[in-house]
């Protein structure tokens, strides 16, 4: 066979589409399975219109949240939900519809299920006062008031919402008396220790000025070319809105901070996916947000918080090509073991998740081109996402969570779809590996997946996930591990504060050293699209039974160390105090 | 993607030879609108042309011949839609025929007519590689990559030495993200001389797998090979590679060359910025960086412009519609 005749087989259809898998066996694969509806979780999400997204507004999505809303030790899970959307009953006749703003109906509401500790859900969101009635988008929870248990933000087009738990998970509305209604069409938020006051700041990232009756007439209806068929327009050519931020004073309420945190010091961009995290390792937490279509933002902190935007010379405001991508969601974590916290960006059909290594120093370099990806992900639409160990192996995998923002994708071509798989990636020696097809029946359900969070929802301690889905309910991935076992021997580890404004410890970062490796975790509310995962911190340990050395880097700076740390259990660690065993099972 | 630029090196080598028109008259007015149009009078030319045209508008020979002229003397592609879309619709069989007006739907950006032309050609002349090769482009400019795979592979069993369909097969699949295919496709081109930036790609290919070594050898090649273009690529690429790999002291040179000799990339802009921050110049690497970011509010600005460009003229359509449909929007 000449090289040219060989060249041809290659690029015959029946030509394998992936790059060769390692040449030694791959290790067996976690397996997952849907069971949503089994679970009690059954709540079908009213993002807009089900059939037609006239507005871009109908076609973003909504998030979830996996907390824990009472204290008792599980993960409750909020779901977001919007509604759809309609002129005005009341319209006087001979006014066009489409000349007036359109309003939320009542037919969405948020939901909280609670846990009973093994995965299975009731709906309690009647008695919680959790179900808020609004255009929802996304969710975070953290302590904002200092009172020990995790209160909700709800992100909205329209004034946000601010949850306050009673600790039972009873919750009220506290929206306009902290002073956190931010008016804009929100998405990503993120409570973190912005100043070093010990108290919870918060970061909104806003998307643009969604209004009916102001966009361009010709856009008021499906009128924008997506290939060559029609479909919402945006956000190119609409008005972007400016990311908000609060500063808490220090008693639960907050103080409009934006313009003296220096936000507002680079035109507005779109803001889906938000993150904060200690990029540099300086010991202030610093923001990255992703943009959609424009450049994305790495707020550095001052450590006083003011952030200045570091993206474009940091080198994760944009991907190797130079191209602003679309950038729904935010993955953070240390892919590569070397201690920093590493990036990857979710993006639309026709473009690549965006793998950022964090070289430290505020530099950060794409390597997507070092994880075999491929054209499954490339053609796919792609939204919540997390660095996850989900092997419980130690290092850190990648999920993404997909679905087309267009139901109009259907009509352009097979290879595009409104309703998409997820996938799932997972590490061997440094390689992100697509091994969707081999983890089970969770990842055969196709939906428009938006939001993404994990935890362990059934007590196990490897890492499941909820998956909302556009005008669908949610899926409930319960993961069964590798058959390795490893899951039994990873570690969660909780870390409280007793004192002060910021109980959950979140922007305390963890370094474990097992055997040879190092596995790095922060706390961190954000991240994802627009969802909140478990706070607690997931150590895989492979085959290993115990971490040799553990350090904890509490927000303050102050550091605790622990030798010898058992695997195979749930435990806290309460500042300046010992690792304590919670719960119970095996 | 450089798709276009391929379709017009197809053009240029496998253009069709129609005749003139027979009416003595016809074909005084068709030589006075092409005297027009090379006299830069394009718009007069057109309606002198399309008067031609609609006096005889079964006349296939005859457009097929304008388009031909256009896009073969004058390289005008835009001018050439309308008689191209003339001949579409008298039916084109012949496969020259069929690849020009093909390739003039592509180079207009009406990909999706291109691909159905493409296909009944491909329909209609199954052996003929430059069929294949259209609908290939024509899919790859429609984002259908995996569709364009199945044509561009179709092509090459056809024409298994064509450095051109190579280069183009490389090409999808770097949009497919298949390097691995993609850098064996290249490296055929390279060999078979099928495009100026087949070198330079197949350096990128090689670099985005990791293999450095080889990469940086053919990367280096390809700063003295071809014209002006590949090798600012060339150097724009090598400059990256070596910024990635902690080099940046030998970035420098190449990606100053780079912005000196395309001022207007904003990317050669931001590599160098990276590199000299890497190198401690903090000063320069900002006058860098505020460079790109110029370039990139400008082009933001463009492309909102293009935008309000697009929803002025939806709107006056809409206005233009108004009195018929009786409702706005």
């Amino acid at each position: 066979m000449t090289p040219i005749a060989a060249l041809a087989f290659l690029l015959a259809p029946q030509a394998p589409t992936q790059p060769s898998p390692p040449s030694s066996s791959p290790a067996p694969c976690f397996t997952f399975t849907e069971e949503a509806a089994a679970r009690g979780v059954t709540w079908v999400n009213h993002c807009g219109d089900p059939v037609k997204k006239r507005y871009l507004l109908e076609c973003i999505g909504c998030g979830c949240a996996l907390f824990d809303k009472d204290g008792d030790g599980d993960l409750d899970l909020y779901l977001v939900d919007a509604c759809t959307i309609a002129p005005p009953a009341d319209l006087a006749p001979g006014i066009d519809p489409l000349d007036v703003d359109w309003r939320p109906q009542k037919d969405g509401q948020c939901r909280l299920y609670e846990n009973d500790g093994t995965a299975r859900f009731t709906d309690v969101t009647e008695a919680s006062g959790a179900g808020v009635r609004a255009f929802g988008q996304g969710v975070t929870a953290a302590d904002y008031d200092g009172d020990d248990d995790l209160d909700l933000y709800v992100t909205c087009w329209g004034p946000n919402r601010l949850l306050q738990n009673d600790g039972t998970g009873a919750f009220t509305d506290v929206t306009r008396p902290a002073g956190v209604a931010d008016p804009h069409w929100s998405v990503g938020a993120a409570f973190f220790d912005a100043d070093g006051d010990d108290d919870l700041d918060l970061y909104v990232g806003n998307y643009l000025a969604m209004a009916v009756a102001r966009d361009p007439k010709c856009w008021r209806k499906v009128d924008c070319p997506f290939f060559d068929t029609l479909a919402a327009c945006g956000p190119k050519g609409m008005v972007a809105e400016p990311d908000s931020f609060f500063r808490n004073k220090g008693d639960g309420d907050f103080r409009e901070a934006s313009e003296r945190a220096g936000i507002h010091d680079h035109e507005a961009r779109y803001a889906l996916g938000v993150v904060a995290f200690d990029h540099d390792l300086d010991g202030d937490i610093d923001v990255y947000v992703g943009n959609d279509s424009r450049a994305n933002s790495l707020w550095d902190n001052d450590a006083k918080g003011r952030f200045f935007d570091i993206g474009d010379l940091s080198g994760a405001a944009v991907n190797r090509d130079g191209v602003a991508q679309a950038s729904m969601g935010v993955a953070c974590g240390d892919l590569d073991g070397d201690g920093l916290f590493d990036l990857a960006m979710t993006n639309f059909s026709h473009d690549d998740n965006t793998v950022y290594k964090n070289e430290g120093g505020g530099s950060f370099l794409d390597v997507t081109a070092r994880h075999p990806f491929g054209p499954k992900a490339y053609l796919s639409l792609g939204w919540g996402t997390e660095f996850v160990d989900l092997d419980d192996d130690g290092d850190l995998d990648l999920f993404v969570a997909n679905g087309h923002v267009y139901p109009e994708a259907d009509a352009k071509a097979p290879e595009l779809a409104y309703k998409q798989q997820n996938r799932v990636y997972r590490q061997e020696r440094g390689v992100l590996h697509d091994v969707t097809d081999a983890a089970g029946q969770g990842f055969e359900r196709l939906a428009s997946h938006r939001g993404a969070a994990f935890g362990d929802l059934d007590g196990d301690r490897d890492i499941d996930a909820v998956v909302t889905a556009m005008n669908e309910p949610p899926s409930v991935l319960i993961n069964h591990g590798d058959g390795s076992g490893n899951g039994g021997r990873s570690l969660l580890l909780e870390l409280r504060q007793p004192t002060g404004m910021n109980r959950f410890a979140i922007g305390a970062r963890v370094v474990a050293k097992v055997g040879d490796r190092l596995l790095a975790r922060c706390v961190r509310a954000g991240g994802s699209f627009a969802s909140m995962s478990d706070l607690r911190l997931h150590f895989g340990l492979g085959d290993a039974t115990k971490i040799d050395h553990l350090v904890v880097f509490w927000p303050d700076g102050t550091k605790q160390e622990f030798a010898e740390v058992a695997g195979g259990r749930k435990v806290r660690l309460v500042k300046g105090g010992v690792i304590e065993t919670i719960g119970s099972k095996p | 993607m450089s798709v276009l630029r391929v379709l017009t090196f197809a053009i240029a080598s496998a253009l069709p030879q129609e005749a003139p028109p027979d009416n003595a008259l016809l074909n005084a007015r068709w030589q006075a609108a092409q005297q027009m149009h090379v006299a830069g009078e394009v718009a007069a030319a057109r309606t002198e042309m399309e008067a031609v045209l609609a006096s005889d508008p079964r006349n296939l020979d005859l457009a097929l011949s304008m388009t031909r002229w256009l896009v073969e003397v004058r390289s005008d592609f835009a001018t050439a839609l309308p008689f191209a879309r003339r001949a579409q619709e008298l039916g084109v069989e012949k496969q020259d025929a069929i690849n020009l007006v093909g390739s003039v739907f592509t180079m207009n950006g009406e990909a999706d007519q291109s691909e159905r032309v493409f296909a009944a050609g491909c329909e209609r002349h199954p052996s003929e590689y430059v069929m294949w090769f259209g609908l290939g482009v024509a899919r790859a400019q429609l984002m259908r990559y995996l569709d364009a795979k199945v044509a561009f592979a179709e092509a090459l069993k056809l024409s298994p030495d064509n450095g051109l369909v190579l280069f183009s097969t490389g090409e999808n699949f770097a949009n497919l993200r298949e390097y691995a295919v993609a850098e064996r496709a290249f490296a055929l081109a390279v060999k078979l001389k099928g495009h100026d930036d087949a070198m330079w790609r197949l350096g990128e290919m090689l670099a985005l797998q990791g293999k450095d070594e080889l990469a940086e050898k053919i990367l280096t090649q390809a700063l003295t090979n071809g014209g002006k273009s590949p090798r600012f690529q060339a150097a724009l690429q090598l400059g990256m590679f070596l910024v990635e790999r902690d080099r940046a002291a030998g970035a420098l040179p190449l990606l100053t060359q780079a912005t000196e000799e395309r001022p207007t990339s904003r990317e050669a802009w931001r590599w160098l910025a990276r590199a000299q921050r890497s190198l401690g110049k903090h000063d320069t690497a900002a006058r860098s960086l505020k460079k790109y970011q110029e370039l990139r509010a400008e082009e933001d600005h463009l492309e909102e412009e293009r935008l309000l460009g697009l929803i002025k003229a939806q709107l006056e359509g809409a206005k233009r519609k108004e009195p018929a449909s009786g409702g706005g929007g």
